[in-house]
């Protein structure tokens, strides 16, 4: 899928993986590509800036772990967050209807 | 040399980063777990260890790409910063005026208060003028001396009161916006300090030559009022410019040129 189409989303798709439990940045790359079937490919550097945002607007908070031997900085979903998910992902849903119908119109 | 390509990634982006170090520490440090895990991961899947690095790399994606959006900053942080910044430097800027003011009262005693802040030579005082000042000043015996008295009286009070003033508004706005910021839990934005150093330099250093080139003229040409006062203002503008010009001086690094 197109990278900007990705970038557009991807405070979405942060708060997405980051609902099923904390993880740190490489963790984070990972569940995308493999909850999207290999479709989300991101430029893997890109999610750090997009986190980092959103921990300054109180939407997730991050520690540093150890994990598998390795420090890490882990970011974990607050209810602030949980609550972005919730009424971006509705609009995505909301997007994603009137594409549907559209391009179902088409074919 | 297994570690070569993220080693020289990772000073190649710490020398992009901005920002505090604590902030740019923590951006390299998890840069770096990425990277190794990454590594890690392309080593599994059969890559030599060097090749494993570059495709690691590669996905990351460049450190100028990575420092640019890592710089970025959202307006309203801008903003805060520069508000922050002024405040500071408005802060040296009243300090300065007081000093000034107080250095131009004593400079009355090893001079005079005519020098100081004395009417130029041949000043058209009216009648008017001269009653006034002779009655507010009753120890003056001319009216050329009761003038500088009363314009020394004058400028020595209103100025000092500004300065006090001004000192106390500009650390409301810092006590304001740190409290602010702690209430929130949040880092407080703040241009680097060569930044405020080189402003500050620049602003005091002009300022202060400005001043003396107009005390200068003043004295020869006596066309204004109080020249000694442009001297004194002057000289402490430029002792705060040459402070700032040593911190900035002490802050800046110079960075070899890339290759090529």
């Amino acid at each position: 899928m197109g990278k900007d189409r990705i970038k557009g989303n991807l405070d979405l798709l942060l708060l997405a993986a980051l609902a099923r439990g904390p993880k740190h940045g490489y963790e984070l790359v990972a569940s995308i590509r493999e909850g999207s079937d290999g479709e989300f490919v991101l430029a893997e550097g890109t999610v750090y800036p997009a986190l980092h945002a959103l921990e300054s607007r109180g939407l997730v908070t991050s520690s540093w772990q150890v994990v598998s031997g390795r420090r890490r900085r882990v970011y974990e979903l607050q209810s602030a967050g949980r609550a972005a998910r919730d009424q971006q992902a509705a609009e995505w849903r909301r997007f994603a209807i009137g594409m549907n119908r559209v391009v179902g119109d088409l074919s | 040399m297994t570690s070569d390509r993220i080693d020289a990634y990772l000073d190649d982006l710490l020398d992009r980063l901005e920002g505090a170090p604590s902030e740019r520490r923590r951006i390299l440090a998890e840069v770096e777990a990425h990277l190794r895990d990454s590594a890690e991961a392309f080593l599994h899947r059969g890559l030599d260890a060097d090749t494993a690095q570059s495709a690691a790399i590669a996905a990351f994606g460049d450190a100028p790409m990575f420092a640019k959006a890592s710089n970025r900053r959202r307006p309203a942080q801008v903003l805060a910063a520069c508000v922050r910044a002024a405040a500071q430097l408005g802060a040296y800027g009243f300090a300065a005026i007081g000093a000034a003011t107080l250095l131009a009262r004593a400079l009355t005693l090893v001079t005079s208060t005519q020098w100081v802040y004395g009417a130029p030579a041949g000043y058209p005082f009216t009648a008017a003028q001269c009653a006034h000042w002779l009655a507010v000043q009753p120890g003056a015996n001319t009216c050329g001396t009761a003038a500088a008295l009363e314009s020394s009286d004058d400028s020595f009070l209103l100025i000092l009161a500004t300065a006090i003033l001004g000192l106390m508004i500009a650390g409301m706005i810092l006590g304001g916006m740190r409290l602010a910021h702690g209430r929130r839990g949040r880092a407080m934005s703040r241009l680097p300090g060569n930044v405020i150093a080189a402003i500050g330099a620049t602003a005091f250093l002009g300022a202060g030559l400005a001043l003396l080139a107009a005390g200068a003229v003043q004295g020869r040409n006596r066309v204004a009022w109080g020249h000694g006062v442009l001297y004194a203002d002057g000289a402490v503008a430029l002792i705060f410019g040459l402070v700032f010009l040593g911190r900035f001086l002490l802050t800046i690094r110079p960075v070899p040129l890339a290759a090529g």
